[in-house]
């Protein structure tokens, strides 16, 4: 017992099924993590694509006529929930402008906002200062509107066919090119 | 003693019961506030949803605007007579199962549930095959040179070991 | 002047980096070549490192201290408002320093194992260097490629952002460092693991040495997660202290899996039993914390704790981790079978049974965890959906889990080694259950009604009962025999088997903490009502009236306190400040939750919105006996050190002879 005894012989060498189960659920773990390491994490699909969309009929922002969303039955509806309070709406504000000015000329596109839990002296004073959407947008003080629509945070924008059918979602600030890639699937889903 | 103010405390709130009542309809004066019904129910409901930008938290526990708008929402839902389950499918229906605090008892999330039980099986398995083995190493030689060595049954191993070496 | 402070910091990381490749090697040719002096010259290195390391977290935190904007780290975490302590405590605020932070436990752990051990185990010191020195590589590596915080930005910044302010609080300031300690400290028996591997046997000063160190890590790490839940229970303002959140999660299965060997380690030790499964057990403790950071630093899964994810980092993680268990589970498959001895399990009713029960119920628990954990990231990776595991579902399953672990807890101490009968256990256990039963009953009529919280206050009852009557006759049949006072004979018999003891005192604390989470899990009353200055709200035995809210001025944040009265029924009285902050710097809303605090329960209270002339959201608590779970941590705490101050067992002739030499031979 001076130092760790020597051994006396040399065990056999037996395979188990342990060593099995450990390599197998090793190696799925690894390609767990692997596989997780690469997605979006704020990505979070939304059960409502492929459903109707909830029409709603709002006062409109700055305005005293209600806005429903069926009144643009058979026109492509980009609905854009945006507040002044939000930081990233800050950044795809000229996103939403360029593509309005560039696309709603067309006729069969109508991009529509909900400014969502916020003031109309908010809502004004973050359009005074960074330009006014080319579109109207509805008011939805209380955030209602975003639970119906199952927002999780704001921004987000839902692409509405011509039937109503919640086409495609898009959580967080917009690009032209994630804009055109939505655009097309709202206008492929017949 | 207790007992006396306790009675004198109903008394006096039986007499002025009524008055209460009155200053309840005026909603400005103080009063002792306990859980309603209403506020239970949506402590209740708002506990089985998560919060979805807290994303740990449940709704109840948040105090994230939209968790607040939730909570209100549910407690409209409530006083509109929906069940428990009309609300969490309300919810379900717009945020998908992300909102749920636990994943829904269907389709491939019975994995989940299951598996605890499977786990229990596989250690009841492990344990059995253990009985077995255990049965056939009874004349392990070891253990009868162990055996030998005359302990008292009542003591630990160290306690006869400490008893002996005090004796000493 | 202060620049070249921080470049010292950087020099310092970059040339241990150096020397840990060095020690790696020379450990290596050590064993290769059999020339004792590399060995020496390792040990040096180890030793160096340590020195550096410190070096360089002294200078990261001197930054701090005399604010240093032009050090990036520093200017991201903290502000020239924020008050010192925090401004060394901002050392782990973040991602980097909280890196730089492990490192230097890991260097500092790596030379003090080293030195202590390096007489006693001279076989397998090659093998503890090396595996030592290739962990601190990884790290080293990290930090200096990936996570740096030596960045300098020239000119420097006027002022820095602010630390997180849910880190401004005295509670976090050292729960994080108490969890990272934990976590690293089962690194040296993860060496020796490794060690006994590779030479293929696990002796008896393998199994002291473990033994030690694990016991160590474990109530670091015990500490590390009850200071984190005290700090929830009293920062987050939602009146619990356990949330089930991933990250709470990856510190949980280490501490799971390591209790599994403390108990198990035991077998080694009486009976030779468990060899392998003890080296797995150990392997995968260390395995599962550096998965906790690789869940927490990674953003593989969301979490209100995981404040920096970046996925290059966690690709490295990820990446270190696969290294880590594919050369220690690879050992273990391949060798594994080397350590283990002619002895089995010989009697289902055996202390030894006990123990391997007990193991299967902490792995199982590890497992449940790691799955619920987990299975939000496999489901979306399979199917592309979104779920959630939270609370509810692991309250519902681990609950018959502890409940398991729990009656283990009363048996197995008492249940003797190698064989008991169903006789005997009846003998043994039948006051126990009598009374178990009867505190259950008893608990029933004074109106609790939940199944669970039943059975845990019978069971509480029950250990506790066969335990101290278990002492009891213990001290009873010494004072018998040596005819002394019974005070005297539980000292003598406490004093001369310490680790029984303190595995007593432990197992009588984990009692006292258990009783405070049944007390404030099935007990807990709480409501949330939208109070009026004037109104009044009962809760458990107090009565609380809200009287104004008014806004505050702190050093770096403004607050709106409210103020609130209460009055105990038995007539004391007494008041609580709950309040809101608000953080200019960081633009964000904290709650101060204030407490009334007794040995019997707590009152607490925490503010919601406010909706004008000064009506507020309130959520009131009565917490029934929460404050046992801390004081059950202290009686713990004192367990693990009345053990740990037992000597290490005589060994019968120490080796004269230097290791390396030895080594060789």
């Amino acid at each position: 017992m001076t130092t760790e005894p020597q051994k006396i012989a040399e065990p056999q060498k037996v395979i188990r099924w342990w060593h099995f189960a450990l390599i197998g659920v090793m190696i799925m773990m690894f390609i767990l993590f692997a596989a997780g390491l690469g997605r979006d994490t704020k990505f979070i699909p939304s059960p409502l694509v492929g459903k109707p969309a909830f029409d709603f009929d709002l006062k409109q922002l700055g305005k005293e006529s209600n806005i429903k969303l069926s009144d643009y039955k058979g026109k492509i509806v980009i609905l854009n929930f945006w507040a002044s309070w939000c930081v990233t709406c800050r950044e795809e504000h000229h996103v939403l402008l360029e593509a309005a000015n560039a696309l709603q000329p067309k006729g069969t596109v109508q991009f529509l906002g909900v400014n969502s839990k916020d003031t109309d002296k908010g809502a004004f004073g973050f359009m005074d200062k960074r330009g006014h959407f080319p579109y109207p947008s509805v008011i939805d003080r209380q955030g209602r509107m975003a639970l119906e629509y199952g927002v999780y945070g704001m921004p987000e924008t839902f692409f509405i066919n011509k039937d109503g059918v919640i086409a495609a979602k898009h959580i967080g600030a917009l690009t032209h090119k994630i804009l055109a890639d939505k655009l097309k699937q709202a206008e492929a889903v017949q | 003693m207790k007992q006396l103010i306790a009675f004198i405390c109903i008394s006096v709130s039986l007499v002025f019961a009524p008055s209460s009542l009155f200053a309840a309809e005026k909603a400005q004066a103080p009063q002792v506030r306990i859980e309603s019904e209403l506020e239970k129910k949506i402590r209740i409901v708002a506990s089985m949803l998560r919060c979805p930008v807290c994303q740990g938290e449940s709704v109840y526990d948040s105090h994230a605007d939209v968790a607040v708008e939730m909570k209100r929402l549910i407690a409209d839902k409530i006083k509109a007579g929906q069940s428990n389950e009309e609300i969490l499918t309300y919810f379900k229906d717009r945020y998908g199962n992300f909102i749920l605090m636990e994943p829904p008892t269907e389709g491939l999330h019975w994995v989940i549930w299951v598996f605890p039980i499977f786990m229990a099986l596989l250690g009841a398995l492990f344990l059995f095959q253990n009985l077995k083995a255990s049965a056939q190493d009874i004349k392990d030689p070891h253990l009868d040179n162990f055996d030998q060595d005359g302990q008292s049954d009542d003591l630990s191993t160290e306690e006869v070991t400490d008893i002996k070496e005090l004796r000493l | 002047m202060s620049g070249s402070l921080i470049e010292i910091g950087l020099g310092a990381t970059s040339l241990s980096l150096i020397i840990a490749i060095a020690s790696m090697i020379l450990a290596f040719l050590a064993l290769q070549r059999g020339a004792p002096s590399f060995l020496h010259a390792a040990r040096h290195g180890m030793i160096l490192i340590a020195v550096l390391t410190t070096i360089a977290c002294f200078t990261i935190i001197w930054s701090f201290v005399i604010k240093d904007y032009s050090v990036l780290y520093v200017a991201q975490n903290s502000n020239s408002q924020l008050p010192l302590l925090y401004r060394i405590t901002a050392l782990w605020g973040a991602h980097e320093g909280s890196l730089m932070l492990w490192l230097w436990f890991l260097a500092m752990f790596s030379a003090i194992a080293v030195y202590i051990h390096w007489k006693s185990h001279p076989l397998s010191m090659p093998y503890v260097i090396m595996s030592l020195a290739g962990l601190q590589i990884g790290f080293m590596v990290f930090i200096l490629f990936l996570s740096n915080p030596f960045i300098e930005v020239h000119p420097a910044l006027p002022d820095g952002r602010d630390l997180n302010p849910l880190l401004q609080d005295p509670g976090l300031a050292f729960h994080p460092p108490t969890l990272y300690m934990g976590y690293v400290a089962f690194s040296i028996p993860f060496a020796f693991a490794i060690a006994a591997l590779a030479r293929g046997q696990s002796g008896r000063e393998w199994v002291v040495t473990t033994r030690r160190w694990t016991l160590f890590a474990w109530v670091t790490l015990t500490s590390g997660i009850l200071l984190g839940g005290y700090w929830a229970y009293y920062e987050l303002g939602w009146g619990g202290y356990w949330a089930w959140d991933p990250v709470e999660n990856a510190s949980l299965m280490p501490w799971l899996t390591g209790t599994a060997f403390l108990h198990s380690i035991m077998a080694q030790d009486q009976r030779n039993l468990f060899q392998t499964w003890n080296v797995f057990l150990v392997i995968t403790t260390f395995a599962l914390s550096l998965l906790g950071t690789f869940l927490v630093r990674s953003g593989v899964l969301t979490s209100v704790h995981s404040f920096a994810a970046d996925p290059g980092r966690g690709a490295y993680i990820l990446g270190f981790l696969i290294v880590v268990s594919v050369i220690a589970y690879g050992l273990l498959v391949w060798r594994g079978h080397r350590l283990i001895g002619p002895h089995k399990v010989s009697n289902l009713i055996s202390r030894e049974s006990a123990l391997l029960y007990n193991n299967l119920l902490f792995v199982a628990a590890a497992i449940i965890v790691l799955t619920g954990t987990l299975y939000p990231l496999a489901i979306e990776v399979l199917t592309g959906e979104r779920v959630s595991v939270a609370a509810p579902y692991f309250n519902k399953v681990m609950a018959p889990v502890m409940l398991g672990i729990v009656l283990l807890m009363g048996l197995g101490p008492l249940i003797p080694w190698r064989k008991s009968s169903y006789k005997k256990m009846q003998k043994q256990f039948s006051i126990p259950l009598g009374l178990a039963l009867f505190i259950s009953l008893v608990a029933y009529l004074l109106g609790a009604t939940d199944v669970i919280a039943l059975i845990a206050i019978g069971l509480v009852g029950f250990v506790f009962a066969a335990t101290l009557l278990d002492i009891i006759g213990a001290v009873r049949a010494h004072m018998k025999v040596t005819d002394k006072s019974w005070f005297s004979s539980l000292s003598i018999l406490a004093g001369n088997n310490q680790r029984r003891y303190g595995g007593f005192i432990v197992h009588l604390g984990t009692l006292v903490l258990i009783i405070g989470v049944i007390g404030s899990a099935f007990f807990k009353e709480e409501a949330t009502v939208n109070m009026k200055p004037g109104d009044q709200i009962v809760s458990g035995p107090y009565t609380l009236s809200y009287k104004t809210i008014v806004p505050q001025k702190g050093p770096n944040y403004s607050e709106r306190m409210a103020y609130f009265e209460w009055k105990k029924d038995d007539g004391t009285t007494g008041s609580l400040t709950p309040s809101k902050r608000n953080y200019p710097v960081t633009q964000t809303v904290t709650t101060e939750a204030s407490i009334h605090s007794t040995l019997l329960g707590d009152l607490y209270v925490v503010l919601g919105n406010e909706h004008g002339k000064g009506e507020v959201t309130t959520r009131v608590f009565w917490n029934p006996l929460v404050n046992w779970v801390w004081i059950g941590w202290m009686i713990v705490l004192f367990g693990v050190l009345f053990a740990m101050t037992k000597r290490a067992p005589k060994i019968v002739s120490t080796p004269k002879s230097e290791p390396a030499k030895e080594a060789i031979a």
